[in-house]
């Protein structure tokens, strides 16, 4: 039984920081936490600085993996964790009764989706789970003098409960069908053998547990709310690194530890994407709210990723991980931009963007190249990651799903252009520039650069994640 | 061919200046001109330059330029024209040089921001023109689409807020659903040889089962056939050409349309027997396009609306030249599509000349222009006798050779179709009297000609190109032709096979 712990090196910077920062929050006095911040992304780029020298292979006897996969997700979660963390040190000039915990624990929460990523085992991915989900439901309601933030908390909390129960429960029946947890003893088990019920109702628990953190259909309920409620800092961690989390938890689960079944899940996940799909996009045409239209336009987006769950295939897992890296981007921007623009404007309606082309070139650019990237516009990154999911579900003959994702295409145009019409189409109400200053300036054109570059020139990426798709099954 | 892109010369240039015009001060609006013009002119004397040094011989694509963009899927920047793409290319830089001339007279306001998605949009133009690589093809499909968001919503006329919409919605569903069918392609045509790879070339050289190829024509057929606008798809086309400024109408109508019909004749080379299958189908829409088109445009009293669903009347001419699936008729549809470009690239430019000064585009709020406009009543009357097919421009020859082409294979239709030159003549002929001829009336005393050069290079530059392809045709019908006949006969040996 080996331990191997220097596979865990990043999670323990990561953890380090996150602890020495609920230290230093004892010390210092009230008011300001500013520094804690930038402790957080100093920290978070140790652990990145870390990550090229990890070798691949077990650890803690056999819970935890560290392989060409799990990199590539912490590196997801290494680039949202700078950024959200930047995020938050815009935001926190506008709250009162600012508290330190704030960074500590959203940097617990991003070790835990680093543990996410490298699970290999049943329990560890349970143990890890729950880590990131207090982590999140204790940020989704740290705002607790406001209400909406105080009911968004709530909801996340209960529907996160409830989810949870559902895996708890799917993963107790793998385990009386196998008598094993680790993923791959289960994969193994499984190999060759006919789906009893017990599996089956094991694999249906599991994937509707699942569908919690990516905010998809049947527990897609809290994102809206929790989109429009949360601190938008948070918002943004849910919306990057948490789906990006989920993500890979069902490549590693559905892909990985029930792969042999596929053929029992992928037209239950298909039809989940459709109906996903669906709802997500339709129900993001009438709201007026940016930050709730883009919990709607989530789960449109969770429709996608679901749809390269469904054709079960290394193309399907390569899509998934190309399109996570776009939409990591693209939430990234737009939210930057949307804190920015809170900050001086105190409103996230659509219609208070009107003619900010006018008001600020770059602000309205970072919405314009994020939200279009998410909507899937050449020449951007989206655009290439939409894509390759329909490549992935061409190939594998899921045409009416395909159907369904061209048509939402269309949809998820139609809303976000609603955006990029009040932005650039219509005059300012109040003609005064909102100033940015040069950091934010620096970081938007970076994520913009990003966004646009991995949709001229995406050879590499795709390479490189194709490769990596080849070992998932 | 290798040493000089020449391909990727055309295309870069636009797509340079619009990265130069990032860097440019909105207020320095000559050095923004400038850098349209030159760019639009490079493109266009590289256009010509091409036009005389393809190998009409040899015929085949031709200064092929080929690198990996994403080796793991078999994706490739990979360009090449046959003789069908130098036409088309060569349209696209003759409407948008012009459309830089006319944006100059007619956009007062975001100078530097129009020029910068006008020529985003020609890039793509040229793109899907000349890519030789279906992801390429799709990509540069969407970049010629999406600028026209912005165009006609921020400089557009009345409910030009709805007619973006509308027009941007329509024609990415046209894109979404022929993507589908281009991957259905890519996975077959790389199950039949192991290779999985983009390149048209490749993936055009495999047969495919009739059932299959039926099967996918289809989302092809309607994808690109949305933007032809093939009836009954055509909706969005009239309202956005009515909302959109003069130089994107001219682009819209001119070229954007184009894309469609060239669409089309690519998926009838990759796809024959299913093409052969759909052909007649697409005999009787153009019928439908010809005549609703006509008779709505007849029935229009704004002179933008009344162009623009003539454009799809004409349109319908080409389909059915595509339709014949015979020489003649291919290559009049290709010469119609050219030709009707420039004509229509007139027509708008000439409406917005005068919108720009009225700020009315009714055909009734007008009369007796000829008298205060000479210049612009002469050109508008040249443009009306090539929309109605007179001989001696270049309409008049595409025209012939559809209902030759179409005599052959479909008399019926032929002889209906005939009759639709009677509509298109009694609306030009018509809104000509209204407007320019009979009483002048005194609130139009203040209305001035095109004097400038500036004002007169487009007019001058699109009528020449009319009488030059209308009395000496084979300068480009002969390499049309060259692109034309291994289309044909591709198609010909799949019926009989």
């Amino acid at each position: 039984m080996e331990m191997n712990l220097f596979r865990l090196i990043p999670e323990f910077i990561m953890l380090g920081t996150a602890f020495l920062l609920l230290i230093l929050e004892l010390f210092l006095p009230k008011g300001s936490r500013k520094a804690f911040g930038v402790i957080g992304i100093l920290g978070t780029v140790s652990a990145a600085i870390s990550l090229p020298y990890q070798d691949y292979g077990l650890a803690l006897a056999g819970l935890f993996v560290q392989d060409q996969m799990s990199i590539y997700f912490k590196w997801l979660f290494v680039i949202s964790s700078v950024f959200v963390l930047y995020i938050v040190m815009l935001y926190e000039d506008k709250i009162n009764n600012w508290r330190g915990e704030f960074y500590s624990i959203i940097v617990f929460a991003i070790s835990g989706m680093m543990m996410l990523a490298s699970t290999n085992d049943f329990v560890s991915f349970y143990v890890s789970l729950e880590f990131v989900a207090i982590c999140l439901y204790v940020l989704a309601a740290f705002l607790s003098d406001s209400r909406v933030t105080s009911e968004a908390g709530l909801k996340y909390l209960i529907t996160g409960a409830l989810a949870s129960g559902f895996l708890i429960y799917g993963i107790s029946f793998i385990y009386g069908a196998t008598g094993v947890t680790g993923f791959a003893e289960v994969a193994k088990a499984l190999q060759g053998v006919e789906p009893t019920g017990f599996v089956l109702i094991g694999i249906v628990l599991v994937v509707i547990g699942l569908t919690f953190k990516i905010s998809s259909i049947p527990f897609h309920v809290w994102s809206p709310d929790v989109y429009q409620g949360a601190p938008t800092p948070v918002t943004a961690l849910l919306a990057a690194a948490s789906k990006a989390a989920g993500f890979v938890v069902i490549l590693r689960i559905l892909f990985g530890a029930l792969g042999p079944m596929k053929g029992e899940w992928m037209a239950f996940v298909a039809v989940i994407s459709g109906i996903t799909l669906l709802f997500g996009n339709l129900a993001a045409m009438p709201q007026k709210d940016l930050k709730r239209l883009i919990g709607y336009a989530g789960i449109g987006s969770a429709g996608y990723l679901l749809m390269a769950v469904a054709a079960a295939s290394e193309l399907g897992a390569g899509a998934i991980m190309f399109y996570l890296l776009t939409y990591v981007f693209g939430i990234i921007g737009t939210f930057t931009a949307i804190v920015v623009f809170h900050n001086s404007e105190g409103s996230d309606l659509v219609e208070s963007y009107a003619g900010l082309y006018k008001r600020s070139p770059l602000l309205a650019f970072s919405l314009f190249i994020g939200l279009l990237s998410i909507a899937g516009f050449p020449p951007l990154g989206g655009f290439i990651a939409k894509f390759y999911i329909f490549m992935a579900a061409i190939k594998e003959g899921l045409w009416v799903l395909a159907v369904i994702g061209a048509l939402m295409a269309i949809v998820a145009m139609y809303y976000f252009l609603l955006v990029i019409k009040s932005m650039y189409l219509r005059q300012p109400t109040n003609p005064a520039p909102i100033p940015v200053d040069m950091t934010t300036t620096g970081l938007l054109y970076f994520v913009n650069a990003a966004t646009i570059l991995l949709g001229v020139y995406p050879g590499p990426v795709t390479d490189l994640v194709m490769n990596i798709a080849q070992g998932v099954f | 061919m290798e040493g000089f892109p020449i391909l990727s010369l055309i295309m870069l240039s636009p797509l340079a200046a619009v990265i130069l015009l990032l860097f440019v001060d909105d207020a320095r609006v000559a050095l923004v001109r400038g850098i349209a013009i030159a760019s639009t002119a490079t493109s266009l004397a590289l256009s010509l330059y091409l036009l005389f040094i393809y190998d009409k011989v040899k015929g085949g694509f031709q200064f092929i330029e080929k690198i990996e963009w994403v080796q793991s899927l078999g994706i490739s920047y990979h360009l090449g024209v046959d003789g069908i793409s130098v036409a088309m290319v060569l349209l696209t830089s003759i409407v948008i040089f012009t459309g830089v001339f006319v944006s100059w007279v007619g956009i007062k306001h975001r100078i530097r921001e129009h020029y910068m998605f006008l020529l985003l949009l020609v890039a793509g133009v040229y793109g899907v023109f000349m890519s030789l690589d279906l992801v390429f093809f799709f990509l540069f499909y969407e970049l010629a689409v999406i600028p026209m968001y912005p165009l006609i919503g921020i400089w557009g006329s009345a409910n030009r807020e709805y007619a973006t919409m509308n027009l941007t919605l329509y024609l990415s569903l046209g894109a979404m659903i022929a993507l589908l069918g281009l991957l259905s392609l890519y996975f077959t045509a790389g199950a039949k040889t192991g290779v999985y790879t983009f390149d048209m070339l490749q993936i055009a050289s495999l047969s495919y089962e009739s059932g299959y190829q039926i099967k996918v024509f289809l989302p092809l057929l309607f994808g690109f056939g949305v933007l032809v606008p093939l009836a009954p798809f055509h909706s969005w086309s009239p309202t956005g050409h009515a909302a959109a400024p003069s130089a994107v109408s001219m682009l819209h109508a001119g070229v954007l349309m184009k894309l469609g019909a060239y669409g089309i004749l690519r998926a009838m080379w990759i796809l024959p027997e299913g093409a052969q299958f759909w052909m007649p189908w697409v005999a009787g829409l153009s019928l439908i396009n010809i005549f609703y088109g006509g008779m709505v445009a007849m029935s229009r009293r704004d002179m933008k609306f009344m162009i623009g669903y003539s454009s799809s009347s004409h349109m319908g001419y080409v389909l059915l030249g595509i339709a014949t699936v015979n020489i003649i008729g291919v290559n009049g549809a290709v010469l119609l599509m050219f030709a009707h470009g420039v004509m229509t690239a007139l027509a708008f430019s000439l409406i917005g000349f005068v919108y720009d000064q009225a700020h009315t585009r009714m055909i009734y709020d007008f009369s007796g222009l000829a008298k205060k406009v000479p210049f612009v009543a002469v050109a508008f009357a040249i443009m009306g006798f090539a929309s109605s097919g007179l001989p001696g421009l270049a309409n008049f020859v595409a025209e012939l050779m559809v209902f030759i082409g179409a005599f052959k294979e479909y008399p019926v239709h032929a002889i209906i179709a005939v009759f639709g030159i009677i509509v298109t003549a009694t609306y030009m002929l018509r809104c000509m009297r209204d407007v320019f001829f009979r009483e002048p009336m005194e609130k139009w005393d203040d209305l001035r000609d095109a004097s400038t050069f500036v004002e007169r290079l487009p007019f001058v530059f699109l009528i020449a190109v009319l009488l030059i392809v209308g009395f000496y045709p084979s300068v480009l019908v002969d390499v049309i032709n060259s692109g034309v006949v291994p289309l044909v006969n591709k198609l010909n040996a799949a019926q009989v096979g």
